[in-house]
């Protein structure tokens, strides 16, 4: 057995190298490129650059339109997916054009879909066609996640759980909802990951650079330091981004091993 | 006679000879340092060939065929018949010419080849064509001539790629054998031209219809095998009239005689990179070129020229340019080896960034947004030690070297040009119709003359212009607001009398339209030239467009006919003409100070440059060259002799400034929108405020 563990640990070796290669490697990068003046005289400021970024006002901006897009957007896009990954299952198969619906949005190119929403919604000056685009965009794939590990739940723990007496709210809080945790969780982490990356659909909706203070989120920051050759704090930004959802993986996993069965 | 008397005599007389000697226009021979230059010393050369012992033969435009020795003396002279000759090659006493002749009974005429004895000037046809209507391109290998004719096609057969800029013309390739007196046709596909490599080996320049791409490639004349073929890239000027291969710099060169006037060299295993040699001063008469022993033959005024290409030739490392611009190009006769990499802004910001040596130069107009970023990260290598840059902004105004200083007094571009609108009048119209009171220019006598004009346009006079104060406004009238008044005392604000003031005078102007905006500019006018126009006709050609035309506005390279990608045969300034007044572009207050803004094309060197030292050389090379020609849009103390209107518009270009603007998809888009009417002239200020206040504190 050892021999063999031996063995297979050089089959981990690509594995590893890709790793190192691709992620460890270039966020070194970054955190060397977060803690210098700029790339060319790369000069020490150490947390000099840290400080101007958390006292930049619209830095301090982005990172509130992005954490209330995380806390407020995603448990919303979680909650209904369930919803409707539920219905679907429950409905034994009578909805199945249904789901093919929710799919479709994943589909159709962010573009066309961008212009569609700003014909839309041109007259709302507020975040929430932005938010409604989300929900509409990543809908379908949490629902095809969902949908998948409702439908392999045992219906037998169930048929039990009912014979103990358990029905209606309380069958669902104490055993679909548990059992179905680390999936829900899995699904929370993926929409949290979707919300980093709503850049490209604001602002092709927004159409330009500079959206509405409701709209700017850390990408727009990052992104405009890209342009303005400011790559150190722009490091920043991804050091802090990746912090961020480094916690919320942390807390995720932590919260997975509270409420899982095992 | 005694012998002093008789030394003196014999050095009169040498003297004497040197003078003749020196008079006989036999061969001029310019070196310019170790550069060698030759003018043969005969005109009206209509067609010319080279042979393997640097022969050179010419046939002129009274058919007359000359043999010229190396040293440009006349070998032989043969009185040929007139005929319409396509193209010649000559070797062994022989002199094979593809020309086009009448046939009897045909009412169109054949290509032939015909075939010279130059011993006794006896010529008899070898080949003829009734199907060819023209050829391209004709050279010899050992016994067997190759040319290129083009024959009638069918348009369902033709193969051409309007998109990728090929037009099929029938092209075939021909082979006939002098021994035998057998021709045969090589069948090589969608074919354009050829060029001897070597006695065995042709170079042919090609089309792939698959991949849908011009190509060079070698073609083995005995195995009748094409090589690997090396595709152009989009940089690369399809329209080749014709080329020639060095065999000892191992390039191929070529005449672009309808851009730059310039012989260029490419490697033929790196297609996007070239080495300009040389650039014909006075306009290339043909783009014909020859290569041998080492040295190109070409036409000039009539002329045949010869340089040696190793001379013109610095043989450095390529050198890398990104551009960010398309309205300006670097000298392309320098000799060094450039490669052009056009890239939009995130490119450039990528490889910046990146702190790589990708790029050894950036190309771009101080209008970019990103070129203020690369002097404040500092991705640039400082140019203080050049002394050629040094003396170059000694000679320039001072402006150009204040922005091309940082505030730690690095030098960290090279403002290699600068350019800025000025309003040119016709004197004479404007005078006739009491256009302007002779005062300095402002937006409300110009919107007053617009006015005036549209009123004689119900008189039934049509006068025109080519300023247009909405449209005109956009661009010139917004960035001064922007850069003088919009960011103040650490608050940015639009929402002024004198920001209004403007927005509305456009506004209104842009809703009244006209038809008296004249549809072609005089850039169009000017290019609008023959090629071969006389003076005389240039100047009735200036005198029939400004005939009607009461103002225009242009900038410094319509002013100096000098255009990326064009030069004029005769690059005379427009300025030249007397009935032409300039002035100064509008500024935004009546009576202020507001200097014009012009915008400089710069050069920044990579820090991370591999071959840093001859990128600095390179641009040392550039600096000497500004330096060296005076120039009434950089030199800040003139001492040539100018007209009055070159004088004002030095005056001008003295008055302005470089600065770094702000990205205009700030406020661009909403101030299109205002105009539209989709929003009104509160929501657009408050917008632009907004996004200017992201810019500057983000």
């Amino acid at each position: 057995m050892r021999e063999f563990q031996k063995k297979s640990i050089w089959f981990m070796v690509p594995y590893f190298f890709g790793i190192a290669v691709f992620y460890i490697i270039p966020f070194g990068r970054v955190l060397y490129y977060s803690v210098i003046d700029n790339t060319f005289s790369k000069k020490f400021v150490w947390g000099n650059n840290y400080r101007v970024v958390f006292q930049n006002e619209y830095f301090r901006l982005a990172m509130k339109n992005s954490l209330l897009l995380i806390l407020i957007v995603v448990p919303v896009l979680v909650g209904l997916a369930f919803l409707v990954s539920w219905l679907l299952v429950n409905t034994k198969g009578k909805m199945k054009c249904l789901r093919m619906l929710f799919v479709f949005p994943m589909l159709i190119p962010t573009a066309s879909i961008a212009i569609v929403w700003r014909v839309i919604f041109c007259e709302i000056d507020h975040v929430l066609p932005l938010w409604l685009l989300f929900v509409y965009k990543n809908l379908g794939l949490l629902i095809i996640i969902i949908s998948a590990a409702l439908s392999n739940l045992d219906l037998a723990i169930f048929e039990a759980a009912k014979l103990d007496g358990a029905y209606g709210v309380q069958l669902h809080r104490t055993m679909t909802l548990p059992l179905m945790a680390s999936t829900l969780l899995f699904s929370v982490m993926l929409a949290i990951v979707y919300s980093f990356k709503i850049f490209r659909e604001s602002y092709l909706f927004y159409g330009t650079k500079y959206p509405p203070d409701y709209g700017y989120t850390l990408q727009y920051y990052m992104n405009n330091h890209f342009l303005k050759l400011n790559y150190p704090y722009l490091a920043v930004g991804a050091v802090i981004t990746s912090a961020l959802i480094a916690i919320i993986v942390a807390v995720g996993l932590k919260l997975q091993k509270r409420f899982c069965y095992e | 006679m005694s012998i002093g008397k008789r030394v003196r005599k014999l050095l009169l007389c040498f003297m004497v000879g040197l003078c003749f000697a020196g008079c006989g226009r036999e061969q001029t021979n310019m070196v310019e340092g170790v550069k060698e230059h030759v003018v043969y010393d005969v005109n009206h050369v209509k067609l010319f060939d080279v042979d393997e012992n640097s022969k050179l033969y010419i046939y002129d435009d009274d058919n007359k065929l000359k043999i010229l020795q190396p040293d440009g003396k006349v070998e032989k002279e043969y009185l040929v018949e007139s005929a319409e000759w396509m193209g010649f090659c000559a070797g062994n006493e022989h002199l094979f010419m593809l020309l086009t002749e009448q046939v009897d009974g045909y009412p169109y005429e054949w290509l032939m080849l015909r075939e010279m004895d130059l011993s006794d000037g006896s010529s008899k046809i070898v080949y003829s064509d009734g199907k060819a209507y023209s050829a391209a391109g004709i050279c010899k290998l050992e016994n067997q001539i190759f040319f290129v004719t083009r024959n009638e096609k069918e348009e369902s057969e033709k193969k051409s790629d309007i998109t990728a800029q090929y037009l099929d013309c029938g092209e075939q390739l021909v082979c006939f054998d002098v021994e035998t007196g057998n021709t045969e046709i090589i069948s090589l596909e969608c074919l354009k031209m050829i060029a001897k490599k070597s006695e065995k080996e042709l170079w042919i320049y090609g089309f792939d219809v698959d991949i849908r791409k011009f190509y060079f490639a070698t073609f083995d004349v005995h195995s009748k095998q094409l090589g690997e073929k090396r595709y152009t890239d989009q940089h690369f000027n399809p329209f080749l009239q014709d080329f020639a291969y060095d065999e000892e710099m191992d390039k191929l060169l070529m005449l672009d005689f309808m851009n730059t006037q310039t012989i260029l060299a490419y490697d033929p295993t790196e297609l996007n990179a070239n080495i300009g040699l040389y650039k014909v001063e006075n306009g290339a008469s043909d783009a014909q070129i020859c290569c041998v022993n080492g040295y190109s033959y070409f036409l000039a005024n009539g002329c045949v020229h010869r340089i040696r290409n190793n001379d013109y030739w610095r043989k450095t490392q390529q050198i890398v340019v990104y551009c960010g611009t398309y309205e300006y190009n670097l000298p392309e006769d320098s000799g060094y080896l450039l490669r052009y990499e056009y890239v939009d802004e995130e490119q450039m910001a990528m490889a910046v960034m990146a702190g790589n040596c990708d790029y050894d130069l950036l190309l771009l107009e101080t209008e970019s947004p990103i070129a203020e970023n690369i002097r404040k990260i500092g991705a640039y290598e400082p140019l203080n030690s050049l002394k050629d840059v040094e003396n170059y902004f000694d000679s320039s105004f001072d402006y150009i070297r204040e922005a091309a200083t940082d505030s730690n007094g690095a030098v960290w571009m090279l403002p290699c040009d600068i350019s800025m609108d000025v309003l040119v009048f016709q004197s004479q119209l404007c005078n006739e119709y009491d256009l302007f009171d002779g005062g300095p220019i402002t937006n409300q006598s110009l919107r007053e003359a617009e006015r005036k004009l549209k009123g004689l346009e119900l008189e039934g006079k049509n006068i025109y212009y080519q300023y247009n104060y909405a449209r005109d406004g956009l661009s010139r009238q917004i960035p001064l607001y922007v850069e003088d008044y919009a960011y103040q005392n650490g608050r940015v604000c639009f929402d002024s009398v004198l920001f209004q003031q403007l927005c509305e005078n456009i506004k209104e102007e842009m809703n009244d339209d006209t038809q008296l905006y004249h549809n072609s500019t005089l850039a169009d006018a000017v290019k609008g030239l023959a090629y071969d126009a006389t003076e005389e006709e240039e100047a009735n050609h200036f005198r029939n467009y400004f005939s009607n035309v009461a103002f225009v506005c242009a900038d410094r390279h319509t002013l100096a006919r000098e255009y990326r990608g064009r030069v004029d045969s005769q690059p005379k300034s427009i300025l030249s003409y007397d009935f032409f007044d300039v002035q100064q572009m509008p500024v935004l207050e009546i009576g202020s100070e507001q200097a014009p803004i012009a915008t400089a094309y710069m050069l920044v060197v990579n820090p991370k440059s591999s071959h840093l030292e001859e990128v600095k050389a390179y641009v040392a090379y550039l600096a000497e060259r500004l330096c060296e020609k005076e120039s009434i849009y950089l030199t800040k103390n003139l001492k040539g002799e100018y007209r009055d209107n070159e004088r004002k518009v030095h005056d001008i270009y003295a008055k302005g400034r470089i600065v770094f603007e702000y990205p205009r998809d700030v406020f661009w888009e909403d101030f299109v929108a205002y105009l539209n009417g989709r929003i009104t002239y509160q929501h657009m200020t408050s917008e632009i405020e907004r996004k200017l206040n992201v810019y500057l504190k983000e």
